[in-house]
């Protein structure tokens, strides 16, 4: 016999066209090299080398397509694929006009996680919302996840709507990385005293590889909602960059007559940035203080390190 | 007064880039939804190849384009299509032809009057002199832009250049005499809108009931009738004249009580025109731009049948008055700049209209035809009532400041000319108090509509100000005169001389030649205003 060893993995499923393959590369700054011809369905059988939160993996499958080829390796792959899931993430093209097919497909999702990885976690998304007129996104979502609700029984799915176009998707994916981050309260209350400890305007921690903002202290309030977003987009299009001259993004500093701005890598899973507007602390001060506050936070994510490990089967 | 509303538009979709060397509190240029729209953009364009549709933002998630309004204060006020492809694509005639329909307005009534004031001669001169004066100045502010160094200037108005220089009392100065320059303009309309309404009602009250009118105010014989209206206000008609075919004369009575061209008309009007103003987007006002043409076309008709009826009556006085004519040159030739400064305005929004040009290069060309043009209507206009205004009978001092109350209401081509006159009116008013709304409250309360409540006082206080003034000062050349001497001292003479003499002074290339004849303009501005209130 043969052990597989498989690291644990979130899903992303949906139908063909629904949008995954955009998504992925949006959240994770994946350069997409592809036809725009696309001839078949996303066949993801070599792993993606997408990574995060530690040593989840991040897979990609088109599911219910027409092609019989593909249906026919789905079901016969099916274990192998819904294997060690932490996370199920099903994608809901709001447009589609097989409403009841998509059901479908989905519940036989549900099935085989409910077979292979009861525990994971389900969350569905109802993308492309910016098609729908905007005074009926409200009601369309509504409706949808009300229905999709009732379909996962026993099984509970958290729902967002979505569009790659506005704020919705970073918020929804989140909301996602928010809910796997082990530990996530005490993360929080311990990034507030160090924000008052080191008389900081806001803190912000990210998710290394997506900088999707998993939490935040501010202590006044801040003008721009999307400020966010904005900075994940800004960096990540810096990593590219980076990347092209085979360089890796490790921190950065900001600064100008009134505010200072220190973004540097903080724990193995995470990214700080740290806002001070007092421009007379020195830079040195703020280095040393999220220095040595990520010796504290690194020992707090290891407390809970061995919870990844147990769950390789 | 030009104003842009948050991100400009162009294609591709562009923002300018945020500037973090120094905050200020401006009014944000940008919008945060439009600005993070434009990292997403930025952001996923790196995802793909170029050839790669997929993250190619489509046209319904991008913000609307801006609406952007041009308006002259007495003449007309229209949407100007945002120039897509950041290129102008109209032709120079098409150019030439929207500068001089935006300054065509109803200056052209008082123009007659104004001349009268002057004296012919020197009103001739005047109206040369000043079209040539108010160009150069024009000129000026189109040039203004170019003078600033290091500074993407591509999209900025003249108002944006006053902040640049003069901070943040440039800022509230510009608002200040662009309100000046607004509420003027909508005061003179509540007053000629009062007067065409009268006329209106009672040309058809008097053509329905079939009552045939002489007043008792002195006037010609015969059928092409001028009036002089102002000469019965020294024995006031007790009994009007009135022959009644059918009708009796109660009913006419009762009329004239509750249709008063001073009294009661101005309150009707409020009925129409207050709702009109609270409406949150006036884009619908802005397509009826083609009457304000046809207006202005028609009363040069106008002009050219009545001359061709009544003949040519001037007698050249140089000094002295007499009881018919006017002298040649007058004292009171001030209250000619005056109106003039606000005929010839276009300083707040020449930089957009000339924008869309196809050949920038022939910009000033173009810009000093329109003017040319501009002038060439004017004199036409003033030169022809005055010199047809039918001097041995009547005296030419008759000429009124709107010279369409020089022709009875009964009179068939002055009914038509008031009408026109009367819907171009409507639709433009609401837009320009959606242009005083927006430019006063953006700046003092950062928002274009905080609530019902602030737009409807400020509406109130506008619609009052008209009201008050058709009921006890309408006379259109004075406000005319007054609020054009006043808003064109900041945009036409001081700010655009200045800013050309700081900017030269800035680049070391001041001479002393170009000081005092910058100084020497700014002056005429100074002794225009003054004058105005001496005279």
């Amino acid at each position: 016999f043969s052990v597989v060893f498989l690291s644990p993995q979130v899903l992303l499923m949906g139908k063909s066209g629904s949008g995954k393959t955009s998504m992925r590369s949006i959240i994770f700054a994946n350069y997409i090299a592809r036809d725009t011809r696309r001839l078949g369905a996303t066949i993801d059988v070599e792993h993606s080398h997408v990574r995060f939160l530690g040593n989840l993996v991040l897979n990609l499958w088109d599911c219910g397509g027409q092609d019989t080829f593909m249906e026919n390796y789905f079901t016969s792959q099916r274990d192998n694929i819904f294997r060690n899931v932490e996370v199920l993430i099903y994608v809901f093209d709001v447009e589609s006009r097989e409403l009841e097919k998509d059901m479908h497909y989905y519940q036989s999702c549900l099935e085989a996680i409910l077979q292979n990885s009861p525990d994971a976690k389900i969350f569905c998304l109802v993308h492309k919302m910016d098609l729908v007129q905007e005074d009926q996104r409200d009601l369309i979502f509504k409706e949808r996840e009300e229905d999709l609700r009732r379909l996962s029984r026993p099984l509970e799915c958290a729902c967002f709507r979505t569009s790659i176009w506005d704020e919705t998707l970073y918020k929804a994916w989140s909301s996602i990385v928010y809910q796997l981050i082990p530990n996530v309260q005490q993360l929080e209350m311990n990034l507030r005293n160090f924000a008052q400890i080191i008389e900081a305007d806001e803190v912000l921690l990210f998710e290394r590889a997506t900088f999707l903002v998993i939490s935040h202290y501010q202590c006044k309030e801040q003008r721009d909602i999307h400020r966010f977003e904005k900075i994940s987009n800004i960096i990540k299009q810096f990593k590219l960059s980076c990347s092209k001259l085979a360089a890796s993004f490790q921190s950065m500093e900001v600064r100008n007559s009134n505010f200072a701005a220190f973004i540097d890598i903080f724990t193995s899973n995470t990214y700080v940035m740290v806002v001070m507007s007092d421009p007379s602390i020195p830079s040195a001060a703020t280095l040393i203080n999220i220095r040595n506050a990520r010796k504290h936070f690194e020992k707090l994510e290891r407390v809970d390190g061995p919870k990844h490990s147990l769950l390789m089967r | 007064l030009y104003f842009h509303f948050s991100s400009p538009f162009f294609r591709p979709f562009h923002v300018e880039p945020t500037n973090i060397v120094s905050t200020n509190d401006d009014v944000q240029r940008v919008s945060d939804e439009a600005s993070a729209m434009n990292k997403r953009i930025h952001y996923y364009s790196r995802l793909t190849s170029p050839a790669d549709k997929a993250l190619v933002a489509p046209d319904h998630v991008l913000p609307a384009p801006d609406e952007i309004y041009v308006y002259s204060p007495l003449g007309t006020a229209f949407k100007v299509d945002s120039c897509t492809d950041g290129y102008g694509k109209n032709s120079s005639i098409v150019t030439i032809f929207v500068i001089w329909n935006t300054m065509m307005g109803t200056s052209i009534l008082s123009i007659p009057w104004g001349i009268k004031q002057a004296g012919f001669t020197s009103g001739i001169i005047l109206i040369i002199l000043m079209g040539i004066l108010t160009l150069y100045c024009c000129y000026r502010v189109v040039k203004s832009r170019k003078m600033i160094p290091l500074i993407d200037t591509s999209n900025w108005e003249f108002p944006d250049v006053c902040k640049y220089y003069f901070g943040s009392f440039g800022q509230w100065s510009s608002l200040l005499f662009s309100m000046v320059s607004l509420v003027g303009a909508m005061v003179v309309y509540w007053v000629l809108m009062s007067n065409f309404l009268f006329n209106t009602g009672k040309f058809i009250y008097n053509f329905v009931h079939d009552i045939n009118v002489t007043d008792i105010v002195p006037g010609t014989n015969g059928s092409n009738k001028v009036i002089c209206p102002n000469a019965a206000s020294d024995h006031p008609p007790q009994n009007g004249s009135v022959m009644f075919s059918s009708g009796n004369s109660t009913g006419f009575q009762l009329f004239e009580e509750w249709w008063s061209k001073s009294q009661t008309v101005p309150f009707y009007l409020i009925a129409v025109l207050l709702p009109l103003l609270n409406l949150k987007s006036p884009s619908f006002f802005a397509k009826f731009n083609v009457l304000g043409t046809v207006s202005v076309i028609y009363l040069v008709l106008l002009v050219t049948v009545k001359a061709a009826h009544l003949g040519i009556h001037l007698e050249f006085i140089w000094f002295t008055e007499n009881e018919f004519f006017v002298p040649e040159f007058r004292v009171l030739f001030p209250q000619l700049t005056g109106v003039l400064t606000l005929a010839f305005f276009i300083h707040n929004c020449v930089i957009t209209l000339l924008q869309n040009n196809k050949n920038q290069e022939n910009n000033v060309r173009d810009l000093s035809i329109a003017y040319f043009l501009v002038g060439l209507t004017y004199l036409y206009v003033g030169v022809i009532i005055f010199a047809s205004f039918p001097s041995p009978p009547l005296s030419k001092e008759c000429i009124e400041q709107n010279f369409l109350d020089n022709f009875p209401s009964n009179d068939i081509m002055s009914f038509i000319a008031r009408i026109f006159l009367l819907f171009q009116m409507i639709t433009v008013y609401p837009l320009l108090g959606y242009l005083a709304r927006v430019q006063l409250l953006r700046q003092v309360f950062g928002n274009a509509y905080p609530s019902v409540f602030h737009v409807l006082v400020l509406n109130i206080a506008i619609v009052g100000a008209g009201v008050a003034m058709a009921r006890f000062y309408p006379n259109i050349g004075g406000i005319i005169r007054y609020s054009g001497a006043t808003c064109g001292l900041a945009f036409v003479f001081v700010y655009p001389s200045l800013i050309y003499v700081i900017s030269l002074h800035r680049a070391g290339q001041l001479t002393w030649p170009t000081l005092i004849i910058h100084i020497f303009i700014i002056l005429l501005g100074l002794a225009n205003l003054i004058a105005q209130f001496l005279l």
